[in-house]
């Protein structure tokens, strides 16, 4: 691009508010994963494939999402945007790529937005029908109930969602990891399904778990952190974002893989390691609910099931704050007049953009449920897996980006240690020219 | 996407990795029709605002 060319300036309604501050760009990382929600439906998964050995295979799942964080971080250092992805890949690897992630970006949190408050309905209705309170509960009418309570947050401005975030989640995280100690403490004074606490038995697979089982645990264990990069979102938004959007990246994810370790430990020697223990967990339909209600009562179990609605309210939140952004980034490049690419002059945020993904969600949900004859269960997978499979090539895109900046970084420290040996004439014949050239596209 | 694609997958799941591609891959037909969305991209916000 010329840089000679006289630039257009920058039209104020395009601008987001940057009012939102390091708690709250956590509260979306966190909420982003629906973390008690996921504990409470994941570890029954990789429990299938790798038995006993669940909280290793967190363990490790966490240590891969890791790497896929410092891409996050690395590109949120370099372009902060509220396009995530769309950014930072037309940054590095040109304009169509570009489009290709934020599109795909845009699908995977409108799916998760789906799939959460599908599971807000899916959840309270199994919940309220257990207690008698509403026999034959509706999930699609629970469903409907959420979306009207999310509508209204989704449009304030990222603090204040931030703050119903913290409360939707801080609670429910706190909840889960004294639920995994209590049960961890009471396991180690003998009230285990087993008597002598077999604490190495988290960590060693049995006989006939091989690679190819590992391997299919680790995807289920990796997805379970998905949504933590619904952060970087905020990229124009958090005050001071190229500092604290790279570290809550990083943070959230060593963060996530501590309690996500601790509570599938917890939950494997709650349960038990033997065959029988392993049955029970993969068995049942709400982890932390059966745990927590084995060892503390029934009305421990319903607690955890009330957090586990309060966090795929906020996993939607979280999801619909993301998708708006990436929407509303989208629109203001490729169609700048439209009210999806303005920001509102009242509360500072995309409101048309959040708006109009409200009314996806809701419009993709009751598609799923009336046209396909999804049940409340079917709609929830089936939006989790599409969503998931479009993450996927997302992050491909992303860690390629991030690999093309550590190419063309002149700074020493950043390059690979190949570049540091092999004479820069030599390596750029040989492949880099390509990727070195995009960036300029966006110069 | 090993674990969704291979092997194939029964029932609904087995037409979702085809609508992710689909999904994935309209941004491209999108640019090949309209070619100035490019051009969109490249003048853009982030463009504008690093100017500024």
């Amino acid at each position: 691009m010329d840089s000679t060319k006289p630039r257009a300036p920058i039209d104020p309604s395009a601008i987001l508010f940057e009012g939102a501050g390091t708690w709250d760009a956590i509260a979306i990382a966190v909420a982003g994963m629906a973390p008690t929600m996921g504990m409470n439906l994941n570890p029954q998964e990789p429990a299938e494939h790798v038995g006993r050995v669940v909280a290793l295979v967190f363990a490790a799942s966490g240590v891969i999402v890791l790497l896929v964080a410092w891409c996050f971080a690395r590109l949120a250092r370099e372009h902060p945007n509220a396009g995530s992805a769309y950014g930072f890949v037309a940054a590095i690897l040109g304009p169509r790529a570009g489009l290709v992630a934020g599109w795909t970006l845009l699908g995977t949190y409108l799916c998760f937005a789906m799939g959460s408050l599908g599971g807000v309905g899916l959840f309270a209705a199994n919940m309220l029908t257990r207690m008698h309170i509403w026999d034959g509960a509706s999930s699609f009418t629970l469903t409907m109930l959420a979306v009207v309570i999310l509508a209204p947050l989704s449009i304030i401005p990222a603090s204040r969602a931030g703050f119903v975030l913290i409360l939707l989640e801080g609670v429910g995280v706190v909840a889960m990891v004294l639920l995994a100690v209590a049960v961890l403490w009471r396991v180690f004074e003998g009230y285990g399904p087993q008597g002598d606490p077999p604490i190495r038995d988290v960590f060693i697979p049995t006989a006939g778990v091989g690679v190819s089982s590992i391997a299919m645990g680790l995807s289920f264990g990796i997805l379970s952190f998905a949504g933590f990069e619904q952060v970087a979102t905020l990229g124009e938004e958090v005050k001071t974002s190229r500092f604290t959007i790279p570290r809550v990246l990083i943070g959230t994810v060593i963060g996530a893989c501590v309690v996500f370790t601790l509570v599938a430990a917890a939950q494997t020697l709650g349960f038990g390691t033997n065959a029988a223990g392993v049955a029970q967990l993969t068995a049942s339909t709400s982890l932390l609910a059966d745990l927590s209600a084995r060892y503390f009562g029934g009305w421990a179990g319903d607690a955890f099931d009330a957090l586990a609605i309060a966090s795929a309210l906020g996993g939607g939140l979280a999801s619909i704050v993301a998708s708006s952004r990436i929407l509303f980034a989208l629109c203001r490049d490729l169609a700048p007049k439209s009210a999806l690419g303005r920001v509102s002059k009242v509360s500072g945020t995309p409101r048309t953009a959040a708006v109009c993904i409200v009314v996806a969600s809701l419009v993709g949900y009751s598609l799923m449920r009336v046209v396909f004859h999804a049940s409340g269960s079917d709609a929830f997978f089936w939006a989790s897996t599409i969503g998931a499979l479009a993450l996927l090539v997302a992050y491909l895109l992303v860690a390629a980006s991030a690999a093309g900046t550590l190419l063309r970084s002149k700074r020493p420290r950043d390059q690979p240690s190949f570049r540091r040996w092999v004479p820069r004439r030599s390596v750029t014949p040989c492949g880099s020219t390509s990727i070195r050239r995009s960036p300029e596209l966006m110069r | 996407m090993w674990v969704n694609i291979y092997p194939p997958q029964p029932g609904a799941y087995a037409v979702m990795p085809w609508l992710v591609l689909a999904w994935c891959v309209a941004p491209l037909l999108a640019t090949m029709i309209n070619p100035r969305l490019v051009e969109r991209v490249k003048s853009g916000f982030l463009v504008s605002s690093r100017g500024a």
